[in-house]
């Protein structure tokens, strides 16, 4: 049967379609129930292996999300708030990677690369949490709401550099791939927007599609040879061509297609197939503690921060919940530590539901306890627009 | 009366009978404003997730809403219309005040009583949370009753 390549794809995308159905019936996200029908597959229906095909389009998966995850961002509002979104993203990624890696290591007894896996995947927070949350609210446009999305990116930022950083080998390939991305990175807007001009983005033969795979592959593979990780390049590229995405949808719209129809449900599913339920249970406290020390280590780094940026203290609550949240780089960061042989499944399954409740529970407890109005939001961009204006004046006065 | 009137409307049968039954009301309303609201999925992996739905949402609704505003419109009344997206429930609530709408009304499809309990009525949380009058209008069978 595992040999029937056809067969084995109905199987997994017949799960993928499954998932598709629920998360629509039930209004959630389809790659959180496609981890969840992954788990189910692997502890109920007997699925326990993967095949190489797989593996590769689940690495697919991996690349294009985390490539539309860094072109998502819409450079003007990152630039807009930068001084308390950078602020704030830093140090909301820095404090939980230190804390939950110390936490590992010291406590939990885990290797020191074990521990930093734990460090990233949990440092995480969710773009697209958040952006979801502020668009159901209506706060999505509010100054307020565009800083914490830029926070949630400079903090995800962090995470993905760790992850390409701390595993990489140090060798002339790091150095040829650190090369040949700045090269590439530097032009690839050009390049994008010339692709574009020419040929538009109606061609049958998808070129534009096919460039942006090519440098990711080609990326991928530089970083693959020098032991880092592939999502670094894809982000950075994502970010780089941000701006051309933002004013030509159409190419967003196709590789998003792609990606949910053919490489995500892969990844998804297989990264719920390795949490093992008994174990999930086994663990139930080490989870809750280090949900906690995740949310904790949060509050620590970014309430005082949003304090400092001007924020009320039921703002400052709010921001540093939704900076709580975390998915996609979570997952990845996992499934990274379980592919290199770094953490064992057991970790795997404690990391990956500590990342799923960490979606949800700060999101609830935001929402229902501290979900400001869209008037205090706006109210907020200009006390610091104002406050920024005196800075600036201050600072010429002096100079 | 009633002088600002919140409709939900996403053109379901619930929906158009919901219109059907308040059109009397409408006439001593000095502003109506008929609202879509479109689900978005929660605890989304991207931001493309988020704005495909919601494009998915302004595609689904938007002409029926422009339909029935125009309509009503036709009639000579002043019609505003709201796409927003989010929780149904919450999200009637949120506007209803944001507007500061003193009657909501709005139809109801029938539901199994499974489905009422697993994913909730946004009917009964407009009439628990709302700020002002609630009128909901029900459909049972092929009748509508209010």
């Amino acid at each position: 049967m595992s040999e029937n390549v056809w067969l084995v794809a109905a199987i997994w995308m017949g799960l993928a379609f499954a998932a598709s159905l629920i998360s629509i019936r039930l209004g959630i996200s389809v790659a959180l129930v496609e981890i969840l029908v992954g788990v189910v597959a692997g502890n109920f229906l007997g699925i326990h292996q993967t095949t190489a095909w797989i593996n590769f389009l689940a690495l697919l998966g991996s690349g294009v999300l985390t490539f539309l995850a860094g072109a998502e961002i819409d450079p003007a509002s990152l630039k807009s708030n930068l001084r308390a979104s950078l602020s704030i993203g830093v140090l909301s990624f820095l404090l939980p990677f230190a804390g939950v890696w110390a936490f590992a290591q010291l406590v939990l007894g885990w290797g020191l690369h074990q521990a930093q896996i734990a460090g990233i995947a949990l440092s995480t927070t969710s773009v697209a949490v958040v952006f979801a949350v502020m668009i159901e609210t209506g706060l999505s446009e509010t100054d307020m709401g565009k800083m914490i999305l830029a926070a949630c990116f400079i903090t995800d930022f962090g995470t993905v550099l760790a992850l390409g950083v701390l595993f990489a080998t140090f060798n002339v390939w790091l150095l040829v791939f650190v090369v040949v991305s700045a090269v590439m990175l530097w032009f690839m807007p050009q390049w994008t927007r010339s692709l574009i001009g020419h040929v538009g983005t109606s061609a049958v033969s998808e070129p534009e599609v096919k460039f942006i795979l090519l440098v990711l592959f080609f990326l991928g593979g530089l970083a693959t040879t020098a032991k880092s990780e592939a999502v670094l390049p894809a982000y950075l590229v994502g970010l780089v061509v941000a701006g051309v995405f933002v004013r030509d949808k159409t190419l967003m719209h196709r590789m998003r297609s792609i990606a949910f129809a053919m490489f995500t449900p892969f990844y998804f599913i297989k990264a719920g197939l390795f949490v093992s339920l008994p174990v999930l249970w086994a663990s139930l406290g080490v989870i809750a503690v280090l949900l906690l020390l995740k949310l904790s280590t949060k509050v620590v780094g970014v309430w005082p921060l949003a304090r400092a940026s001007l924020m009320r203290p039921r703002e400052a609550s709010y921001t540093t919940l939704l900076m709580a949240t975390g998915l996609t780089f979570g997952t990845i960061a996992s499934l990274f530590g379980l592919n290199n042989h770094i953490i064992n499944q057991r970790q795997y399954t404690i990391l990956v539901s500590v990342v799923i409740l960490s979606a949800v529970v700060p999101t609830l407890i935001a929402q229902r306890f501290f979900q400001p109005r869209a008037g205090t939001m706006k109210a907020w961009g200009r006390l610091y627009r104002r406050a920024a204006e005196r800075r600036a004046e201050v600072a010429s006065l002096e100079g | 009366m009633f002088k600002r009137i919140l409709l939900a409307y996403d053109g379901s049968q619930g929906a158009q009978l919901a219109l059907g039954r308040s059109r009397e009301l409408f006439t001593t309303a000095t502003e109506v404003h008929l609202l879509a609201v479109g689900r978005i999925p929660e605890y989304a992996e991207t931001v493309s997730e988020v704005d495909e739905a919601k494009e998915q949402a302004a595609r689904h609704y938007g002409a029926a809403i422009e339909q029935a505003a125009q309509g009503l419109r036709d009639a000579g009344l002043s019609v505003a219309v709201h796409l927003e997206y989010g929780k149904v429930g919450d999200t009637i609530v949120r506007v209803a005040e944001t507007i500061g709408a003193d009657l909501i009304v709005l139809g109801t499809n029938p539901h199994t009583a499974l489905k009422r309990r697993v994913l909730g009525a946004s009917a009964d949380k407009v009439v628990d949370h709302a700020h002002c009058s609630v009128l909901v209008v029900r459909v049972t069978g092929t009748q509508g009753q209010t």
